[in-house]
C-alpha cells in the first residue's frame, strides 16, 4: 500500500516540521540570556505537548482532505450476496439499568431480524439486578417469540468485560463466525450490522472492523454538547484516523464486529505480573486485543462511513470524569504492554497515544507551573549600567512577536480542527440543516468551543490527580457507570470541585503580580467557574431548553433515528418490579422455577459453611443484615433456594 | 417418519441452562505478552547504545577483514 505509506510519512513530516518550527521560536525566546535548567524543562515539555496537539491537528486536516476529496477511507472489497455466516451479538452487562439494556436489545433485534443470535452476558454482582435481568429476559423472549435471544449469568466476574467475552468464546464461540460486541448503552441499526457482516465475508484477512459510535440519546446540557461535538467534529477525526491507519486499526471495546476464530486464537489475555494498578488483569483490554490480532497478521479496519453505530455519553461532567478515572488507569497500564515483543509499530503508537491522552495533563500542568515560576523569578535588565565609569543604556529586547506567533500557532492547532469540521458540515447543505441550520450551527460551535475551553483546565487538574494517584499505586475499581440524566445536587458538585476552584484562586493570587497574568486568564477562568460549570451543565432542563432554542442539534434528533426512538419508547414504557427481586425467588414459584432452570450447569458455591450460617439466619428471619454477597451466595445455590422457598 | 424427525431434535441434557445453547467448549490459549519492566527498558537502551557504535565502527572492520 504505497499510498498509505506516503500518507503516513507526510503526516509525520508535518507533525515534526510544525513542532520543530515552534520549538525553534521558543528556543529563540528562552536562550537570549543563556538556557537555565528551568528553561530547558520548559523547552522539553513544550516540544512534547506541541507535538501532541500538532498530531491531533494534522490528523483532522487529513480527515478534512479525505472528506473534501471523497477519498475511500475503507478500501475493502464490498459485500456481495447474502451472507451465510453465523453472527452473535453480545451485550456484556454489569449491574446496569435493566430497562436500558433490554430496550436496547429489543430495538436492535427488531431491526436486525432473526438472523443474528443475541447474548446478554451478565456479570451483575447485585443479586436484585441478576434476578430482574432473568425476568426481563423471559419477558423479552416471550414477547418476541424468539428462541435465539440468550441470557447467561456468571457468579464471579473474573477478568471483567474481557473475561466475560472470553467466557462466551470458550463456551459458544465455535458456533459463530463473527461476534458483534456492544456496550450496555450501545445501539446499532440492522443495516449497519448486515453491512459489517458482508464486509467480513468479503475480506477474509480482516479480523475486526470498528464502527465508530456517534454519541446520541441523552438530554442534559453537558451530554447534548458532547453529542453535538461528536456529530460535528467526530466524522473528520474518524476519517483522518481511518485514512492514516489503514489495516493497522484499533479496537474501542464495543460497536465492532470480530472474527471469532482469530479472536479465540490470539486474544486470550494474560495477567500482568505484579499487583494493580500496573499489574494484574489488563483493564483496557480492547487496545491490547487489537495489538495481538495485528501481531498475528490479521487486519483491523475502521469504518467511519458505515453509520448506524451509536452510544450514549455520560450525562454529567462528574460522570465523565469518573469514567476517565478507570480509563486513565487502564491506559497507563499499557505502559507495560507498549514495549511487548513482536507488536506492530502502529499498535505501539495506538497504545502510546492512549497513554498520552492522560499523561498530557500532568505535563501541561508542569509546564504551566514551571513557566509561572520562571516568570516570578524574572529580573528585568536595569535601565542602564556602567561600563567602566561610563553609563550605558540597556539594550531592551522584546519577544512579544515570537510569543504572539507561538500563541497564535497554538490557537490554530487547538481550534483549527473545529473550524475544519465546521467547513465539512457547511459544505453539505443537508448536514447543515440537520444541525439546526447555519445560524444555530455557528452559535452551537462557538458555545461548544467556549465550554470546552472552560472545561479543559478542570479536566487537566483532574487527570493530573488521577495520574498521580495511579503512579502512587492507588488502584480504582471498574464499577458500572451512571448513565441516567439527572441534575447533580449542588452540595455534591461543591464537594467534588471546590478543590479546583481553590487552585484557580490560589494561582490567581500568585500570578497577579507577574506581568503575564492576562495570559493565564483563559485557563484560570475555567477553574474559577468549575462549580457552576459542572452544576448547570448537568441540568436536563437546560439541555431541553437548548434543544428548544435549536442549539446543539444533531441529525438523529432532527431527522429521527428509528432504533433510538424505539429504544427510548420501550425504556419509557418499561415497568420495573414493585417488589424486591431477590425475595421473589423464594416467594414466587414461577420466578423460582425460572431462576433454578437458569442456574443449571453453573457450579454450586463452594462455601457450604457460610451457606449453612445464612440458612440459619434466614430461619430466624434475620435477613436484614445480609450483604450483597450473602444474597448472591444464597441465590447461587439451588439446594438452599429449594430449602428456603415459601411453601 | 417419526424416527426421521427425531434425528433432528436438539439433544436435551438436563445439566444445561435453557438460557443459552449447549456449550461447545474450547479454551482460548493465553497470548504471550512480555510485559515491560524498568530493567527490560534499561537493558534495551544499553544494548541499543552498544549496538549502534558497534554497527557503525566494527562493521567496516569486519568487511575489511573479509576482503
Amino acid at each position: 500500500m504505497p499510498e498509505l505509506v506516503a500518507r503516513r510519512w507526510i503526516f509525520f513530516f508535518l507533525v515534526l516540521a510544525s513542532t520543530a518550527a515552534a520549538v525553534t521560536r521558543m528556543l529563540g525566546v528562552l536562550q537570549f540570556d543563556g538556557l537555565s535548567a528551568r528553561e530547558i524543562v520548559i523547552l522539553v515539555l513544550f516540544a512534547i505537548l506541541f507535538a501532541w496537539i500538532a498530531a491531533s491537528f494534522w490528523l483532522t486536516v487529513f480527515g478534512a482532505v479525505a472528506r473534501f476529496t471523497r477519498a475511500d477511507v475503507l478500501p475493502l472489497k464490498k459485500p456481495s450476496g447474502i451472507s451465510a455466516a453465523r453472527t452473535a451479538i453480545l451485550m456484556p452487562v454489569y449491574n446496569e439499568d435493566i430497562s436500558r439494556v433490554f430496550s436496547g436489545v429489543r430495538a436492535i433485534r427488531e431491526q436486525a431480524g432473526p438472523d443474528f443470535d443475541f447474548y446478554i452476558l451478565s456479570d451483575s454482582t447485585n443479586p436484585a439486578s441478576w434476578v430482574a435481568e432473568e425476568l426481563e429476559w423471559q419477558k423479552l423472549t416471550a414477547s418476541l417469540g424468539a428462541s435465539n435471544v440468550f441470557y447467561r449469568h456468571r457468579a464471579r466476574n473474573e477478568g471483567r468485560k474481557a473475561g466475560n467475552i472470553q467466557d462466551f468464546c470458550e463456551n459458544w464461540g465455535q458456533l459463530y463466525d463473527y461476534m458483534v460486541i456492544l456496550d450496555a448503552d450501545s445501539l446499532m441499526t440492522g443495516k449497519a450490522l448486515s453491512e459489517l457482516v458482508g464486509l467480513m465475508d468479503a475480506n477474509p484477512r480482516t479480523a475486526l472492523i470498528q464502527a465508530p459510535p456517534q454519541l446520541v440519546g441523552r438530554t442534559s446540557l453537558f451530554a447534548r454538547i458532547q453529542q453535538f461535538a461528536s456529530s460535528v467534529y467526530g466524522p473528520i477525526h474518524a476519517a483522518g484516523l481511518a485514512w492514516l491507519q489503514g489495516p493497522d486499526g484499533n479496537y474501542w471495546g464495543h460497536n465492532a464486529i470480530i472474527r471469532v476464530r482469530a479472536f479465540m486464537q490470539h486474544c486470550g489475555l494474560p495477567r500482568l505480573p505484579g499487583s494493580p494498578p500496573f499489574g494484574g488483569e489488563i483493564m483496557s483490554h480492547d487496545f491490547v486485543e487489537a495489538a495481538l490480532l495485528r501481531r498475528a497478521g490479521w487486519e483491523i479496519w475502521m469504518a467511519p462511513d458505515i453509520g448506524g453505530s451509536f452510544e450514549e455519553p455520560p450525562p454529567t461532567v462528574a460522570d465523565h470524569l469518573l469514567r476517565d478515572r478507570r480509563w486513565c488507569q487502564g491506559n497507563l497500564q499499557h505502559l507495560r504492554v507498549a514495549f511487548a515483543r513482536g507488536l506492530a509499530l502502529p499498535s505501539r503508537l495506538h497504545l502510546a497515544l492512549g497513554i498520552m491522552s492522560y499523561a498530557a495533563s500532568p505535563l501541561w500542568l508542569l509546564l504551566l507551573v514551571v513557566s509561572a515560576i520562571e516568570m516570578l523569578n524574572f529580573e528585568p535588565a536595569p535601565a542602564f549600567r556602567y561600563i567602566g565609569l561610563e553609563p550605558a543604556l540597556a539594550y531592551m529586547l522584546s519577544h512579544a512577536a515570537e510569543l504572539g506567533t507561538l500563541v497564535l500557532a497554538t490557537l490554530v492547532l487547538l481550534y483549527g480542527p473545529k473550524l475544519l469540521a465546521l467547513a465539512v458540515v457547511l459544505e453539505d447543505e443537508k448536514a447543515t440543516r440537520a444541525h439546526g441550520g447555519l445560524g444555530a450551527l455557528l452559535i452551537s460551535v462557538a458555545l461548544e468551543s467556549l465550554f470546552s475551553t472552560l472545561l479543559a483546565p478542570v479536566v487537566m487538574l483532574q487527570h493530573s490527580w488521577y495520574v498521580l494517584t495511579i503512579v502512587l499505586g492507588m488502584a480504582s475499581g471498574w464499577g458500572s457507570q451512571a448513565r441516567d440524566d439527572r441534575a447533580l445536587p449542588l452540595p455534591y458538585v461543591i464537594r467534588g470541585f471546590l478543590a479546583h476552584t481553590f487552585v484557580g484562586i490560589a494561582a490567581t493570587v500568585v500570578l497577579w503580580k507577574t506581568g503575564a497574568f492576562g495570559w493565564y486568564v483563559p485557563l484560570l477562568a475555567g477553574l474559577w467557574l468549575a462549580i457552576p460549570l459542572v452544576y448547570f451543565t448537568s441540568s436536563p432542563l437546560l439541555g431541553r431548553a437548548a434543544r428548544n432554542e435549536g442549539f446543539f442539534l444533531t441529525p438523529p434528533e432532527t431527522r429521527g433515528l428509528k432504533v433510538l426512538d424505539r429504544a427510548h419508547a420501550l425504556a419509557a414504557a418499561h415497568q420495573g418490579l414493585a417488589t424486591d427481586a431477590r425475595q421473589l425467588v423464594f416467594e414466587d414459584a414461577s420466578v423460582r422455577a425460572l431462576h433454578l432452570s437458569l442456574l443449571k450447569g453453573a457450579p454450586a458455591p463452594a462455601d457450604r459453611m457460610r451457606l449453612w450460617a445464612l440458612r440459619e439466619q434466614w430461619a430466624r428471619k434475620d435477613t436484614s443484615r445480609f450483604s450483597r454477597e450473602d444474597w448472591a451466595l444464597l441465590l447461587s445455590d439451588p439446594e438452599s433456594i429449594e430449602a428456603l422457598a415459601a411453601p | 417418519m417419526d424416527s426421521d424427525s427425531r434425528a433432528f431434535e436438539v439433544p436435551a441434557e438436563a445439566g444445561f441452562s435453557p438460557g443459552a445453547p449447549m456449550p461447545c467448549r474450547r479454551s482460548m490459549p493465553v497470548a504471550t505478552l512480555t510485559a515491560w519492566t524498568p530493567a527490560a527498558v534499561l537493558g534495551t537502551v544499553v544494548s541499543a547504545l552498544l549496538a549502534v557504535p558497534r554497527a557503525l565502527v566494527l562493521a567496516p572492520a569486519v568487511i575489511r577483514r573479509r576482503a
